[in-house]
């Protein structure tokens, strides 16, 4: 009697551990659907160092716009010059044309590894300042930038995603270029409340490494995409179902072109059907390509990358905390 | 009657085909997906134009696209990944699996960027080169020269933190020029050189263009950019008071009539101007009445029975050969004057030939051509260029020095880079105390660019900025501000 007790109790218990378990596990990934791989890139902590005198509860960062991309004004260790604001990137990423150790002269390397692109070394900071926000003690990934500053003709540090911005309530305004921060306490509450903010869409986010997902709709079939400032247009797995695929409108072949003189296919499309809720974007364009490589840096499979295209929809609200994703849309977007 | 129903299916049916078949018979229309395969129909009745669209469109190789349309399409599988298939008469499907063999796959750290054509959208910052350029401000304190400097004044917003202003002239810098708060708005004094410039106000880290400046272009990105000319010269004419209208025209704006109105002062009427270096004619028009400068001597006839006023902007360059005193006509040309040998005719001095022009700062090449030959300037060791096709180098205004040092035993060394599309016979350097120099004139961009020593390509050593490049033996990178 006593051992049947026992083992109800048991039963008991590990139905109670597993419910807790699915249930943080549910909170943790809000319902996406994520697919485990075996690779994982972490992010060292940065925190921002403030002025303590003053009670700075928001600011705006200018955003500087170069093709679609978005830069901040940054010193970096006491260089000045663009850093990238491109949420696709979980770690700060330096140009190896300003932070590599060796120089090469005599087309001979006198130090560091040689290769045409890829992650080539890793470097310490000291300090990064970004508007009003001072981070000390960072680590970076360095690898060669170049070819960015020749498509925008713009001086190019390095480029970072969210992770600097993790203690802030972040609002993206591509209309105004710019990007408000808010500093929001532990439960994910902007210290200095202002009027209620409503949005059009609310949605939960979920992150990995500093990256930010969420889930959409594309020919009736769930989508999970990351949020990628540092893509001029939304870009799209060129393994995502047919039935996917049949919905778009293919406008052109081109080429990406990457680092070193790395370049790969891309079919820019028209995308005819995507939805977020009960939100059915118009007027979007992908750029279809091969992302096997970011499925493997980021851990699991993804659809595709929102980017400049989709943020220029609307005002974007993220809280890292609250794991929210807030839209107020400016453009025609209608509900089904 | 149990007939309709199959009947109305197949002729929905035949009529959706049509659609899709003629839907597909535009270059525009021609991609799609299908079964996880990249789709192309093409129609063998295209014109050279529709076949030049689509191979545009699509970024095909010509060859592949002639052999479709010479009815070759059969042979295409066999050589590259695309397969071709005639789906009836007149019509070639080519398509190619997205799957492996597939392009390589994105680095994760990577931006994506897209061409403007792309996207269809204006996306880049309008040019700042301009011709020639008037100020517009709604408020006179608004803009104004102070001591050679443009200073800047945004009345207002006096409960700001802190104001920048940022444009073409600081890169767009957010950070470089903080403005000074005064008793009733921000103000910033900034040396300028005479130009175009684009700007926007930061306050509090929100952007504003101007709304003091008339003159505003679009951004790109749903916004102006106020626009701003830093002048360099006055027209001026005395009296005509009592006259209503007066505008000023000249080469510099293609002669339109009433474009540049004059505004009146104590004296008579003046119009501050930017106006880009070089000779420039012109002639005021009082009240509808053409005339020219009374204040300028320099007229010239334009070959019509007009005379026009002319002035010359910038420095002049004195073009001089000392040699050939017996040649009978000794011309300049240039790549300033589209290499015209009857336009620039030399004036004769007592040891030779000489012109004076004037120019704005630049890299030009240029030649001599006396009595119908044409030659180098033997005073000048730059050139480039080889064999035949050398030309004199000169460098006006020089704006960045290429140095190398060391190499006393070489015998030719040369610059070669973005700046002049990585030319083999590159930009000529001449021999200096340590090494080997080469001024030029580079416009604010960034370069690539490399040393041939020998015909030995070699990376500036002196300088720690280098890029990879296709063949792995780098770049050196340059930026100039």
């Amino acid at each position: 009697m006593n051992q049947a007790v026992d083992v109800k109790k048991s039963i008991l218990v590990v139905t109670l551990v597993v419910f807790c378990v699915r249930f943080m596990l549910a909170d943790s990934t809000s319902g996406l659907i994520i697919h485990a791989a075996d690779h994982q890139v972490l992010i060292t902590e940065a925190h921002p160092v403030l002025d303590t005198d003053q009670e700075i509860t928001s600011f705006t960062i200018p955003l500087k716009r170069a093709g679609n991309l978005m830069l901040v004004d940054a010193l970096v260790d006491g260089l000045p010059g663009n850093l990238i604001f491109d949420t696709g990137s979980s770690r700060i990423v330096l140009n190896a044309i300003y932070f590599r150790q060796g120089r090469k002269v005599n087309n001979q390397v006198s130090a560091g590894v040689t290769g045409v692109s890829g992650p080539i070394s890793q470097t310490g900071i000291d300090k990064i300042l970004i508007s009003e926000i001072e981070y000390r003690k960072l680590m970076a990934d360095v690898t060669d930038l170049g070819h960015i500053e020749k498509a925008r003709n713009t001086k190019v540090l390095g480029l970072f995603g969210f992770s600097l911005f993790a203690e802030y309530e972040i609002v993206l305004d591509l209309q105004k270029s710019q990007v408000v921060l808010h500093k929001i306490d532990y439960n994910g509450n902007r210290k200095m409340q202002e009027a209620t903010v409503n949005f059009d869409l609310e949605i939960p986010i979920t992150q990995v490494s500093g990256i930010v997902f969420i889930e959409a709709r594309m020919a009736n079939k769930r989508c999970t995409f990351c949020i990628d400032t540092g893509a001029e247009t939304n870009v799209l797995s060129n393994k995502l179902p047919t039935k996917i695929l049949n919905s778009l409108t293919v406008l052109r072949r081109t080429k990406l072109r990457g680092a070193g003189s790395q370049s790969t296919e891309a079919l820019f499309c028209l995308m005819n059907d995507f939805s977020i809720g009960k939100h059915r974007f118009s007027d979007m364009n992908a750029l279809v390509t091969n992302l096997s490589h970011m499925t493997y840096a980021y851990g699991f499979f993804i659809d595709g990358m929102l980017g400049n295209d989709f943020l220029e929809k609307g005002v974007f609200c993220f809280n890292l905390t609250k794991n929210k994703l807030g839209v107020n849309f400016v453009v025609s977007s209608h509900e089904e | 009657m149990k007939n309709r129903p199959v009947f109305w299916i197949h002729f929905i049916a035949i009529l959706l085909m049509a659609g899709t078949l003629f839907a597909q018979h535009k270059p525009e229309t021609a991609g799609r997906f299908e079964n996880g395969r990249f789709v192309l129909t093409i129609n063998l009745k295209w014109t050279e134009e529709q076949i030049s669209t689509f191979a545009s469109l699509y970024d095909l190789d010509s060859l592949l696209i002639k052999a479709i349309f010479e009815g070759k399409f059969k042979h295409i599988s066999d050589c590259t990944y695309w397969t071709s298939t005639l789906v009836k008469p007149g019509v070639v499907e080519l398509s190619k699996s997205l799957q492996p063999p597939s392009p390589p796959p994105v680095w994760y750290a990577d931006v994506f960027l897209i061409d403007d054509k792309l996207s269809g959208k204006e996306t880049r910052i309008v040019a700042e080169y301009a011709d020639y350029g008037v100020n517009t401000f709604s408020k006179a304190n608004a803009w104004i020269i102070r001591d050679n400097k443009a200073c800047f004044f945004l009345p207002g917003n006096l409960h700001a933190k802190a104001v920048y202003i940022s444009g073409s002239f600081n890169q767009w810098s957010t950070m470089q020029h903080p403005m000074q708060a005064v008793d009733s708005g921000w103000t910033i004094c900034l040396d300028l050189v005479p130009g175009k410039y684009l700007y926007k106000y930061i306050i509090d880290g929100k952007w504003q263009h101007d709304l003091n400046n008339k003159i505003k272009e679009r951004d790109g990105h749903h916004g102006y950019n106020s626009v701003v000319f830093m002048t360099n010269h006055y027209f001026r004419l005395f009296g005509h008071r009592l006259a209503k209208r007066v505008f000023v025209t000249g080469s510099f704006n293609g002669w339109k009539e009433k474009e540049l109105r004059m505004l009146q002062n104590g004296l008579g009427w003046e119009l501050p101007i930017f106006l880009r270096e070089g000779t420039h004619a012109y002639k005021f028009i009082v009240d509808g009445e053409w005339m020219t400068d009374p204040g300028n001597k320099v007229t010239r006839s334009d070959g019509r029975g007009n005379l026009n006023s002319f002035m010359g902007i910038g420095d002049t360059l004195v073009f001089r050969l000392k040699a050939y005193p017996q040649a009978k006509k000794v011309a300049l040309a240039g790549s300033f004057n589209n290499w015209n040998p009857d336009e620039l005719i030399m004036e004769k001095t007592t040891d030779g030939w000489e012109f004076p022009y004037v120019l704005g700062a630049g890299n030009y090449e240029y030649k001599f051509v006396v009595d119908g030959k044409w030659i180098t300037d033997p005073d000048n060791p730059l050139t480039t260029g080889s064999g035949d096709f050398t030309n004199s180098f000169i460098s006006f205004k020089p704006s960045f020095t290429f140095r190398l040092k060391d190499y006393p035993d070489a015998k030719n060394v040369i610059v070669s880079g973005s700046f002049n599309g990585w030319s083999h016979s590159g930009y000529q350097m001449f021999k200096s105390d340590d090494g080997w120099v080469l001024p030029v004139n580079l416009k604010p961009g960034r370069y690539s660019y490399k040393f041939v020593v020998d015909g030995k390509w070699i990376l500036d050593e002196a300088n720690p900025l280098w890029e990879e490049n296709e063949y792995g033996t780098g770049n050196s990178v340059l930026w100039v501000e």
